[in-house]
């Protein structure tokens, strides 16, 4: 064979083995993807729990999830930056304060579309976190915040059953405080601002009573029942029923003191409840009272443990896959991952299919899951952008009024400007 | 020749390098980073921010909320390093005066610099404790006016900046205490013993022998602590967050809550170059009286 005729077939196969390289390379790229999922649920979830999930997720699909865990505290700090250099991760664990910010400033991605790019199965979601219309997170697990009662102390004060309406409310704080003991907190201090959105308008949305019309506009000024309802609070803190201190007291603060013994009634979270039963506490728990007359459904304030997916990320139909696979196993039928979360947590779960056996939770709880059942998960500050910006003004205005310093409708307009400022 | 000229030459910068480079990483460049945020809007939220000029900085300057920072840290600071002062001072003295024994003094000294160990979270922990409603403050101090077994030390907004004060000064008269009680001991005995001869009494060696002889030492940690205390977040933040209704609300507080909870990142960063700023002045003023004091 001549050189010249090797040389061009050698020519000839080094460039069709150059072209055949990248596509056995991507080839094996398409069954080795990894996604990054950036939360603070590994820290409050038994150790491996969820790397279990993951590498549950990865038999069954070949994807891999990389988890990014932080605290709470530094999860929001750790997406904004990473959003800022382009490192965020493929899914973030999203708090419902973050939402609207989040959506603005491009970190994560509309689900609307998505869903419908990739086939998800949305009839899997009992619920959506929209902004703007559209969905950019969905919780998996909502945490309900019901009312605690201390019984000991009602029944020392001479409060012979639990109260159900505001005006029983009232009557049973007088007696509390008259006894000598601290009736009901209310967390209105500004480091984390979320009393105003936990008690005061998860109060509210027991009675129905909403921030947002029915055109889906907030017009809190000619608000009637939302005036009524601060003037029932206002009514309660003139009384002195409102615990000493509401003014400085943040949420950690008031469930360490409902569970020393110190309060009477207690607005707090569902996952709070083992903290007050392991310290010894005869606590019942209750639906928050209604305005007097009210018999419609009561919602209830819950915090929730939800999803989004970057809008940088390279793997969008994985992520997606993830995250229905959270929701529904892998064939779309089986919501025994949310499930057992739920159970782990002491929450609700937001998957249409998870059925989550509570036979052996207190029955404390059982009474808290019918009263979420039989009435429906309200936050009402999901989709208001800056929301602990708007939480502290709220809160400040709020304050303002039940010091007196300012009337009820100034309060409102106050409320409402602190919402048209960031809209 | 040259070479070895040159690498002379050089070689005390090679022994700096290590020192100088991290200083450009991780304080140069973040401080250059942030006066450049301050010329942006929606800096850090949004790929490409957009150049406003001064803009930023009109804003801030016309925010009531900002002016009312400015006047608590203005009040926080000025009360807070005149207290350190005159506490550091009292104590210092007393730990060194002929009254006490040795051992008596030793003892003391630990106690009084016990507020200094403990680390911010640790005090804003104990101190939320005592003044909390039926805490350890309205137990002893129910004598007072006004004063009820659960009166809240941190809910009152006309005294709430005082007590922020009160607990700002308590964790940090140690560090004036031990600096004056190290200045006091290197005032010569002769001084006192001479004015003794003279008639002078206590308080005029205090004027006119202990006070000249501390001047350099009071104004270095004077700086230093005004420096330190319009940077002061931890403790503001974790006892009251600002509030109630913005009356604690200093410039560290005010920055922090313009970035993390509204992220108006440029907006923050013009509030921090106004604080940068003012700690720059006062750091050259620092810098011109250490070479004073050298001379």
């Amino acid at each position: 064979m001549k050189v010249r005729t090797i040389l061009k077939n050698g020519v000839i196969f080094a460039v069709v083995g150059a072209m055949a390289i990248p596509m056995g390379i991507s080839a094996s790229a398409a069954d080795d993807v990894t996604i990054e999922f950036q939360q603070w649920w590994g820290d409050e979830l038994p150790d491996g729990y969820v790397e279990a999930i993951c590498d549950n997720f990865k038999e069954e699909t070949g994807i891999t999830v990389e988890l990014l865990t932080a605290p709470w505290a530094d999860t929001k700090t750790a997406i904004t930056s990473g959003a800022a250099t382009g490192t965020v991760a493929d899914i973030v664990a999203v708090d419902s304060a973050w939402l609207v910010d989040f959506a603005d400033q491009g970190v994560i991605t509309n689900l609307s579309d998505l869903f419908e790019q990739t086939g998800f199965k949305t009839d899997l979601l009992a619920s959506t976190w929209e902004a703007h219309g559209s969905t950019y997170a969905v919780p998996l697990l909502n945490f309900g915040y019901p009312l605690y009662c201390n019984m000991d102390i009602l029944k020392e004060a001479g409060v012979e059953s639990v109260p159900t309406t505001w005006t029983e409310l009232q009557e049973a704080c007088k007696k509390i405080t008259e006894a000598g003991y601290e009736a009901f907190p209310i967390n209105l201090g500004t480091q984390n601002p979320n009393g105003i959105c936990n008690v005061v308008m998860g109060m509210a949305s027991a009675s129905g009573i909403k921030m947002k019309g029915e055109d889906g506009t907030y017009n809190l000024t000619e608000n009637a029942d939302l005036q009524a309802y601060l003037e029932f609070i206002k009514a309660l803190w003139d009384d002195g029923s409102v615990a000493s201190g509401a003014t400085a007291l943040e949420e950690s603060q008031m469930t360490s003191n409902f569970t020393a013994g110190n309060y009477a009634f207690c607005i707090a979270s569902m996952s709070m409840l083992s903290d007050f039963t392991d310290a010894g506490l005869n606590v019942e728990c209750a639906k928050i009272p209604v305005k007097d007359g009210y018999d419609g459904k009561s919602g209830m304030c819950v915090a929730s443990w939800a999803c989004g997916i970057s809008e940088n990320s390279e793997h969008k139909e994985e992520a997606a896959k993830f995250l229905e696979y959270l929701f529904g196993g892998a064939d779309g039928t089986d919501g025994t991952i949310c499930a057992d979360m739920a159970v782990q947590k002491a929450a609700f779960p937001s998957s249409t299919v998870a059925d989550p056996d509570f036979g052996e939770m207190p029955e404390q709880f059982q009474t808290v899951y019918e009263i979420y059942t039989e009435g429906y998960p309200e936050n009402q500050f999901i989709g208001i952008p800056q929301t602990e910006q708007v939480e502290t003004d709220m809160t400040n205005a709020l304050v303002q009024y039940l010091e007196g310093d300012m009337d009820v409708t100034g309060c409102l307009t106050a409320m409402q400007e602190a919402i048209d400022n960031v809209q | 020749m040259n070479k070895a000229r040159v690498r002379q030459k050089l070689s005390p910068y090679g022994y700096l390098a290590p020192t100088i480079i991290l200083m450009v990483v991780f304080l140069v460049v973040p401080i250059c980073m942030v006066i450049s945020y301050s010329f942006l809007n929606n800096a850090v939220v949004v790929k490409e921010s957009v150049f406003v000029g001064l803009d930023n900085y009109k804003k801030i300057l016309a925010d009531s909320e900002f002016q009312g920072a400015i006047k608590h840290t203005f009040i926080f600071v000025i009360v807070s390093v005149v207290a350190h002062i005159c506490l550091g001072m009292g104590f210092a003295l007393m730990l060194n005066s002929d009254c006490f024994r040795t051992r008596t003094k030793s003892i003391f000294r630990v106690i009084y610099i016990l507020p200094w160990i403990f680390t911010a979270s640790v005090i804003a922990l104990l101190w939320k404790l005592i003044l909390q409603p039926g805490g350890i403050a309205d137990y002893l101090l129910q004598f007072l006016p006004g004063v009820n077994k659960n009166f809240s030390w941190l809910s009152e907004g006309n005294i709430v900046l005082g007590v922020l004060t009160f607990v700002n000064i308590w964790c940090g008269y140690p560090f004036y205490m031990i600096s004056i009680l190290a200045g006091l001991q290197g005032i010569s005995g002769d001084l006192y013993e001479s004015a003794a001869i003279d008639g002078a009494t206590g308080l005029k060696s205090f004027i006119y022998i202990t006070i000249p002889q501390l001047r350099s030492v009071l104004l270095s940690i004077g700086l230093l602590d005004i420096i330190w205390t319009i940077q002061s977040f931890n403790i503001i933040w974790m006892l009251t967050g600002g509030g109630p209704l913005n009356k604690t609300e200093t410039l560290s507080v005010y920055i922090y809550k313009l970035a993390f909870n509204s992220s108006q990142y440029g907006l923050a960063s013009t509030a921090a170059v106004f604080a940068l700023i003012a700690c720059i002045i006062l750091a050259i003023f620092y810098v011109k009286l250490q070479r004073k004091a050298s001379d």
